[in-house]
């Protein structure tokens, strides 16, 4: 079953078209990831599918229901991280959560067991009873995190979560998405602009300008789009010999850069040219050169 | 779901200090004016014809009314620098995203605003009267209290409604502070304390009385200081021309409304505010 249902979703802020007529499928259960550079229309999709944005073309449903017409049933579905923390600084984490559980009906000793249960998650017992203003960045996303997971949602949307942390913080969040992908029946919706937060997804959706470019499990981007790379320091002989075997290849300063087919074709061609090399390593080719390949940018530069 | 909202709203309001110190600066500063010059000012010109003891309780009363409808305008009007805040900062999202009706989210502020108002409008008047009996040994009668807690309830919620509409048109927190301290100031002119109504021109003093400032200073002040001004003698001084001076009593192209008709006036506002408003909420449905 589809969580998620995106057909020709289209969004312009005045001139400018955001979202110009995309489509896609999230599956139930599935960790899907919209991976793109800033200004892609990442965040404009995330807040069309949240209810906040009105979107100007295409249908969105979320768990059968349709936006626009079913909006409240699709609210009690979501949680949503927002890329911005949301919760209020001079309230405790405890206290962000009660008044956020009151919207999802959690009062007393029920809303203390969510807690109680989305502690053995998120580990957050220690600074609960702190106010946010107090906390530090990667503990303030944990919390935002938990009220997003407090009235047990069946879609999770993570907008970009770990930006703005630092390296830390980023590895704690990272490995507390995991932990829900484990432990929960839970679809995730991820934004990100960080390569390496996509190879855990089941789907990767690559969006640029407001266009879907490719789509396909991180790993076949990654065989489709970009090649593993053989380097080589070549000894004596090496280029004569490549060059005999019409075998393609790249100087780069003193080595040489052969694409592989796969890893094996690298293994080969060290084994038959072992004579000639002086040393090597096969580099498994990353999310970046995907990106640079489809897009002819990379994440950083954006578009 | 709203009653959770209004709780979240009043909790980060109270909060924050310095949100609190500032809705009440201008009463501070009305109190310090009051005690550096006003007093003895407004003091001179009638201790001669009643007696002292009498000039200092209407004077008070005449003061502590101001202040009391002072406080109905700016803590609404502090308060509702949550709402600006957060729409400012997307913290209103986490609310827009909860199967919660968006109308309820931003009534909730409207209502809010409403009960602080009251509150802390009360507690303004339990200090005033505190210090009046403290002072003076006087003491308001039950019935008046009655009427001013029903007067802090009509004029929070004319203030409230008006600020709510405003604040729905601001899109920061800078232009939230900017309106705060517009009005601050303005609000001790507008309501005929910094310089008393009688002292200004005609034509400004139609003018003042066109507004609810004025109107619901007038209002507290019937009420405040009904007890005080009935206590001087008749023949001491015109009370007519007193009340009109005092800003007691307005005068609106030759009619100056009593109680009744000012809190008409101030429903009148109220429902042309509410209304402009849920325009706006309607309006700002995604």
């Amino acid at each position: 079953m589809k969580s998620i249902d995106v057909k020709n979703l289209v969004k312009s802020y005045d001139a400018v078209q955001a979202v110009k007529g995309i489509s896609f499928a999230v599956e139930e259960g599935s960790f899907f990831a919209l991976l793109g550079p800033n200004g892609a229309g990442k965040s404009t999709t995330v807040e069309i599918l949240a209810t906040l944005l009105a979107k100007d073309e295409g249908s969105v449903t979320i768990m059968g229901e349709t936006l626009d017409r079913d909006d409240a049933k699709i609210r009690r579905h979501l949680g949503v991280v927002f890329q911005y923390g949301t919760l209020d600084n001079d309230l405790t984490v405890r206290e962000n959560l009660a008044a956020r559980g009151a919207f999802y009906g959690l009062h007393g000793a029920e809303l203390n067991q969510r807690i109680n249960d989305l502690d053995q998650l998120i580990d957050f017992s220690s600074y609960l009873d702190r106010r946010i203003k107090t906390l530090s960045g990667g503990q303030r996303r944990k919390a935002e995190i938990a009220r997003a997971l407090l009235h047990k949602p069946r879609v999770l949307m993570l907008d970009e979560p770990t930006t703005g942390l630092d390296p830390k913080s980023r590895k704690d969040i990272w490995e507390l998405v995991l932990s829900i992908k484990k432990e929960t029946a839970m679809t995730i919706l991820l934004t990100t602009h960080y390569m390496e937060e996509v190879l855990d997804a089941d789907h990767v959706v690559i969006l640029h300008e407001g266009v879907i470019r490719a789509e396909d499990s991180a790993e076949n981007l990654r065989l489709a789009y970009a090649r593993d790379t053989l380097k080589v320091i070549p000894k004596k002989g090496l280029l004569k010999r490549l060059d005999e075997d019409n075998v393609n290849y790249d100087r780069v300063n003193a080595s040489l850069h052969i694409p592989l087919k796969n890893p094996f074709e690298g293994i080969e061609l060290v084994d038959r040219y072992r004579d000639h090399i002086e040393s090597f390593e096969i580099v498994k080719a990353s999310m970046d050169d995907v990106f640079l390949n489809i897009t002819g940018a990379s994440l950083e530069e954006g578009s | 779901m709203i009653l959770s909202l209004i709780k979240r709203h009043l909790t980060v309001y109270l909060r924050d200090r310095w949100a609190v110190f500032f809705s009440f600066l201008s009463v501070f500063i009305i109190l310090m004016l009051f005690m550096v010059f006003l007093r003895s000012m407004v003091m001179n010109w009638y201790s001669d014809a009643i007696h002292q003891s009498l000039a200092e309780v209407v004077v008070n009363h005449w003061v502590l009314s101001g202040v009391l409808m002072v406080s109905t305008v700016t803590v609404p009007l502090g308060f509702l620098g949550i709402m600006v805040q957060d729409r400012e900062t997307k913290a209103i999202n986490d609310f827009y995203v909860a199967p919660v009706n968006r109308g309820h989210i931003v009534i909730s502020y409207l209502i809010s605003a409403l009960i602080i108002g009251v509150i802390l409008g009360m507690i303004n008047l339990l200090i005033g009267q505190l210090y009046m009996r403290i002072v003076y040994g006087e003491f308001l009668p039950f019935f008046d209290w009655l009427r001013l807690l029903g007067l802090i309830v009509v004029s929070t919620a004319l203030f409230s409604s008006i600020f709510f509409y405003v604040v729905t048109l601001l899109k920061t927190s800078n232009s939230h502070g900017t309106l705060s301290t517009l009005v601050g100031t303005l609000v001790g002119f507008l309501a005929g304390i910094y310089v008393i109504i009688g002292g200004l021109p005609s034509f400004t003093q139609t003018f003042l009385s066109m507004l609810p400032t004025m109107q619901m200073a007038s209002a507290f002040r019937i009420v405040y200081m009904s007890d005080a001004i009935s206590q001087i003698p008749a023949e001491a001084m015109n009370i007519e021309a007193f009340n009109l001076n005092m800003g007691v009593r307005i005068d609106l192209f030759g009619y100056s409304p009593a109680l009744g008709g000012l809190i008409v006036m101030a429903f009148i506002w109220t429902a042309i505010f509410v209304t402009l408003s849920l325009l706006r909420v309607r309006k700002m449905k995604r």
